[in-house]
């Protein structure tokens, strides 16, 4: 249940300051529905749609080359209504492409956020509540993450174990916990002495209760603001892979893995690297007002306008 | 001139050039190459102060070191080679040509003789003597190199210094190859100089350009040696001044050329050809001694069977690949000879592109639903050609997955079991055929999973054939071989796509793909 | 005093040797490094001697071990490739990568404040959504893209600015444009949610009742708050950007140090990804120390609930 007490992106000045008096008993708040918000909405819920059903209402083979076909312009760039949004180096058709794209890059988004965030989250927690020893460990594995090159463990990782979806998965998860784990270590920390905080522990409540049933759902305002972030930040890291050559292999289609792979024709046929581009950018401007709705929503300042 | 011819002209052409004698410096060194051939003479009028005082060149990668024991790769040879020189170099049709060298010949199948040009100096004064030669080889071989090319020359186990301009190779077994991997792995270093100085940082050859300076990352900076021996076989310098830049990915390479800020480039992407083209520059295409093949193993099912590999190599449409994605350039080939080099035999067709023919052998060998396999290749390689294959190959069946793998993970899967057994391989220079068969097609290459009893003799045998003719019946043998029961998917010759911006001086690519700033006329 | 330092000195010694082991880890994990840095061609013979020559022969935990030792005496290795000093190779590109990370942050700064204290100022206005938008498109492109995207743009089309290299400082702009957008984005981000946050709060209308303008209400108190975690971010930023901008300097042939760390990778050169990694993971925790530090200085209530280290 939300709590009332500040929560910005997560760096914000309260993050860092003890919240001591505003903290209050949780009420349940969803936030106020506002035009950017609905914008929000509708692109989500759009991009999920599309990632769900579009595959299957497709009719063309994303995967069906056709050599003769190769750099056909989309529609409004005076190609046919056979490839809409025109081919690829391959002659594949890319509208199949995209919306098969939305599927994997969605997915590689979703999942490799979701990991990142149970795993940061739960050290958070564990840091920031038990303290002591664990905090020290927790923050050592955390400064030496934030240390080691990401280009380092991305080729390390996937030279060793191959460019397999879940692979890919694990090196964007291992890149984002660290996120989690500093917010929420201070939001608990700060916690650790809150009024209903002490009653459960009085009550009998053990560590794992107390951190499980009391402190996390307190946390999760600014966690969910970074993960609905990160989501974007992953599908560009994975794309950022791509370029690398570390990306998933050629079965998955991802738009990051179109935009690298369409680098070489931007001067002649750019549509090819442009149109995954902007799907990409669709997705990251929904997530980022997505978050920003949730973030001004739940502030107290809602309820002054 | 076929390979064999010239090399069987070297072992003959003692009594030619002996005539022309030792005596008088440059004179000497002129004559014999005269007779050689009349077009290698310096131009009229290329005088060093009529060269364009700049160049700029575009190399695809940074060599890690200038010390040519120690180079294995284009953008290094092409840094090298124009600073260095070695006895012999390849001619654009892949004949070889002397270079340092006024001669060099088979005393007997397990001795070469050479002869050097008298009068040549390195960059710092030093003459060129055949102590060098001596020097240059045993630098390769050293322990404390730990020179990754030293088994090309493995079969060299004395050098005998003759005379300052005479010196002997004694092998322990007949290797008529040893030429080619001169041209390419044996550049020529002052043993005086290097004795005291670094060179892997500051090289000194005798080569048409001399080292300024390298900043690592950004750039070499070459300028041009006034005292390069005349009428070399590389051609004559074409600036004072030439900076190799490093620029790793094409569209860079492109945007380059089209804002002036280099005058030639390597690796122009065929889709953006006409952008060049539009934007005042040109691309020079050039056929480059290569082969591109996919391995298959025989040492597993169901690629045992050569109707298996019969079938794969029908499946693949290659003269649709060549118009496609290589913009029509490009030869298909019969097997991994290429034209231009030993073996190639014009007279014998590839296969053609009959998938139908190609799901029936399937079936015959007992897999009309086709089969799954994976197919790899190095993450240096386009991936738009593998990618092209793997969809074919799927659509007579053979479901395959192409897998992209890191170049260093790639080298190591060769004779891995549980790696891809396809592997997509780009394999050059192919002017002679040793290395690779060697390495690849023997039962014995330690890259080798191929076993082929017939192909086995023919290769054993064409190694140690010293007569020309003999040699080439062997390989056309071999060709006819390793076409019927191949070892790979035959795929293509390589091409070279260099832009060449609009005010670069006159430049000729060389089919050994190193960009050296040299022009033949 | 000293105990604090000696106990951070400690702390980061600690942090080093995690690194250097997991970076030791990764690149035996995949297999034989003999493969990466010699030719394709080289037969066994060679590659034993080459692994003779580096010790590659020797069971892994005594190369760990010989490795470390030879860390502890300064000596950090010679490349596997090209066979010269390891830290060298380093030393000889950081000030190429520390002038870009330095340029592209400052970038960032002078284009993330306004913008962001544009977006706050007015909310639903129109300047406020054009801010907004203009972050977020920095946020959402892929740098290779961007940067191809500037090359042809001003290189090519224009012909303002250099394509690539490192010739003279116009090389600099349009990398460090291309790394600035990210970071741009995020702080005005920050900026705007700072100020939000503010705009309401008790003090601000303290300091309005003592008759202070809107404007130096707004630029004094509020941006004061937005930044600790300006900051924070800026940190966690430069120590990314150290790390190697990989892409960006792969697109623009910038010789910084995260094109070596990749070719080092790419070539399985331990002693060169070593050195990459200690150089930025020092300069990661030194970056940390002052940020810690500059954040106490701002805000005397974090020297108490900030716990640890």
């Amino acid at each position: 249940m939300a709590n009332q007490i500040t929560i910005g992106m997560g760096l914000n000045r309260s993050t860092f300051a003890e919240p001591a008096a505003t903290i209050r008993m949780p009420q349940r708040r969803v936030p106020r529905m506002t035009m950017a918000g609905a914008f929000a909405h509708t692109i989500l819920a759009g991009l999920i749609l599309v990632a769900m059903f579009g595959p299957a209402i497709m009719s063309t083979d994303p995967f069906k080359q056709s050599l003769r076909n190769r750099l056909l312009a989309p529609v409004f760039l005076g190609g046919t209504w056979t490839h809409p949004l025109g081919t690829d180096q391959l002659g594949r058709d890319l509208l199949a492409r995209l919306v098969e794209g939305a599927r994997a890059s969605l997915i590689i988004g979703l999942t490799a956020t979701l990991i990142a965030g149970i795993a940061g989250v739960s050290l958070g927690l564990a840091a920031g509540y038990l303290g002591g020893r664990t905090d020290r460990i927790v923050n050592f594995f955390a400064d030496v993450q934030m240390a080691l090159p990401f280009v380092v463990v991305a080729i390390g990782v996937v030279a060793v174990l191959g460019n397999s979806t879940r692979n890919v998965i694990a090196v964007l998860a291992v890149t984002g916990w660290v996120g989690y784990t500093r917010v929420v270590r201070l939001q608990a920390a700060s916690l650790r002495n809150a009024m209903f905080v002490d009653a459960a522990r009085a009550a009998g409540a053990s560590r794992w209760r107390v951190m499980g049933r009391h402190i996390m759902p307190n946390v999760m305002g600014p966690v969910i603001v970074i993960a609905s972030q990160q989501v974007a930040g992953m599908i560009l890291y994975e794309a950022a892979l791509s370029y690398l050559g570390l990306g998933v292999s050629s079965e998955t289609i991802t738009w990051g893995g179109m935009v690298a792979d369409g680098r070489e024709t931007l001067l002649t046929a750019w549509w090819v690297s442009i149109l995954p581009g902007v799907a990409i950018a669709v997705t990251i401007l929904g997530m980022n007002l997505y978050g920003d709705w949730l973030q001004e929503g739940l502030s107290p300042m809602a309820r002054h306008r | 001139m076929s390979l064999e011819e010239v090399l069987s002209s070297l072992i003959t052409r003692r009594s030619l050039l002996g005539s022309a004698g030792a005596g008088g410096a440059l004179a000497a060194g002129i004559a014999p190459s005269r007779t050689l051939a009349s077009a290698l003479l310096l131009p009229a009028g290329q005088t060093p102060e009529s060269l364009v005082d700049e160049i700029v060149i575009d190399l695809s990668s940074e060599p890690s070191t200038l010390d040519p024991a120690l180079t294995y790769e284009v953008n290094g040879w092409s840094i090298v080679h124009s600073m260095y020189d070695s006895l012999v170099q390849y001619a654009p049709d892949g004949t070889l040509e002397l270079l340092l060298a006024e001669s060099m010949e088979f005393v007997d199948p397990t001795t070469i003789q050479i002869k050097l040009k008298p009068g040549i100096t390195f960059h710092n004064g030093e003459l060129l003597d055949s102590s060098a030669v001596a020097f240059s080889l045993s630098h390769i071989v050293a322990e404390e190199t730990a020179s990754s090319i030293a088994g090309n020359f493995a079969t060299i186990t004395e050098t005998k210094v003759i005379d300052p301009l005479t010196i002997q190779l004694l092998l322990s077994a007949p290797s008529p190859w040893l030429p080619v991997q001169i041209a390419s792995w044996l550049a020529v270093l002052p043993p005086v100089y290097a004795a005291s100085a670094d060179v892997s940082q500051f090289p000194v050859g005798t080569g048409p350009y001399q080292f300024v300076e390298w900043n690592p990352g950004e750039h070499v900076v070459l300028e041009v040696n006034p005292n390069y021996f005349a009428a070399s076989a590389k051609g004559s310098p074409i600036a004072k001044r030439v900076v190799f830049r490093f620029v790793a990915e094409p569209a860079t390479r492109v945007a380059d050329l089209l804002a002036g800020s280099a005058h030639i480039v390597r690796g122009v992407p065929i889709d953006q050809i006409s952008a060049v083209e539009e934007g005042g520059s040109a691309v020079k295409i050039t056929g480059l001694s290569g082969t591109t093949f996919i391995r298959i193993p025989t040492d597993v099912e169901p690629y045992s069977d050569p109707r298996v590999r019969q079938a794969l190599n029908l499946a693949v449409d290659i003269p649709a690949i060549i118009d496609a994605l290589f913009a029509g350039n490009g030869t298909p080939l019969a097997n991994f000879f290429v034209p231009g080099g030993l073996g190639y035999d014009p007279a014998l067709a590839p296969y053609s592109y009959d998938p139908e023919k190609a799901k029936s052998l399937l079936a015959e060998a007992g897999y009309p639903e086709g089969f799954e396999t994976r197919l790899s290749y190095a993450s240096l390689e386009r991936s738009d050609l593998v990618e092209a294959i793997a969809g074919q190959l799927t659509e007579v069946g053979i479901k395959t997955v192409a897998e992209r793998v890191e170049v260093a993970t790639f080298n190591q899967q060769w004779k891995d079991p549980e790696a891809a057994p396809l592997r997509y391989v780009s394999w050059r220079p192919m002017f002679y055929p040793y290395t690779l068969l060697n390495l690849i097609v023997s039962n014995q290459g330690f890259l080798s999973r191929h076993d082929n009893p017939g192909v086995q003799s023919l290769i054993d045998s064409g190694a140690v054939e010293t007569d020309p003719v003999a040699r080439a019946e062997i390989y056309n043998e071999l060709g006819q071989v390793l076409h019927d029961e191949p070892a790979a998917i035959y795929l293509w010759s390589l091409t070279g796509f260099f832009g060449v911006s609009s005010d670069a001086p006159a430049w000729t690519p060389r089919s050994d793909d190193y960009i050296l700033p040299m022009v033949r006329s | 005093m000293i105990g604090f330092l000696l106990n951070k000195i400690a702390y980061s010694v600690a942090v080093l040797f995690a690194v250097v082991t997991a970076i030791f880890g990764l690149i035996h994990l995949s297999g034989d490094p003999t493969a990466g840095f010699t030719a394709p061609g080289a037969s066994p013979e060679q590659q034993a001697v080459i692994r003779e020559q580096f010790g590659l022969d020797q069971p892994l935990p005594v190369q760990y071990l010989t490795y470390l030792e030879r860390v502890a005496q300064g000596d950090f290795g010679d490349s596997w490739r090209a066979r010269r000093p390891a830290m060298t190779a380093v030393i000889e590109r950081l000030p190429a990568t520390v002038i870009l990370t330095g340029t592209s942050i400052a970038l960032a700064l002078a284009a993330g404040l306004p913008l962001g204290t544009i977006a706050a100022s007015r909310p639903g206005g129109i300047t406020n959504t054009l801010a907004s938008t203009t972050a977020l498109a920095g946020q959402a492109i892929p740098g290779f893209f961007l940067g191809t995207l500037l090359i042809l743009i001003f290189a090519v089309k224009l012909q303002w600015l250099p394509s690539s290299g490192r010739d003279s400082w116009q090389s600099l702009i349009l990398p460090a444009i291309a790394l600035a957008a990210y970071p741009t984005a995020i702080i005005s981000r920050l900026i705007r949610s700072s100020l939000t946050e503010t705009l309401g709060q008790d003090y601000i209308r303290t300091a309005q009742s003592k008759g202070l303008g809107k404007r130096a209400i707004v630029l004094g108190h509020a941006l004061r708050n937005a930044l600790l975690p300006t900051l924070a971010f800026v940190g966690l930023q430069i120590g990314f950007l150290l790390g190697g901008a990989v892409i960006i300097e792969s697109v623009f042939a910038y010789p910084g140090i995260g094109l070596l760390a990749l070719g080092a990778v790419a070539d399985r050169d331990l002693p060169v990804v070593q050195a990459v990694a200690i150089v930025v993971a020092v300069a990661i925790i030194v970056i940390n120390f002052l940020v810690d530090a500059l954040a106490r200085l701002l805000d005397p209530r974090l020297r108490d609930s900030l716990g640890g280290t």
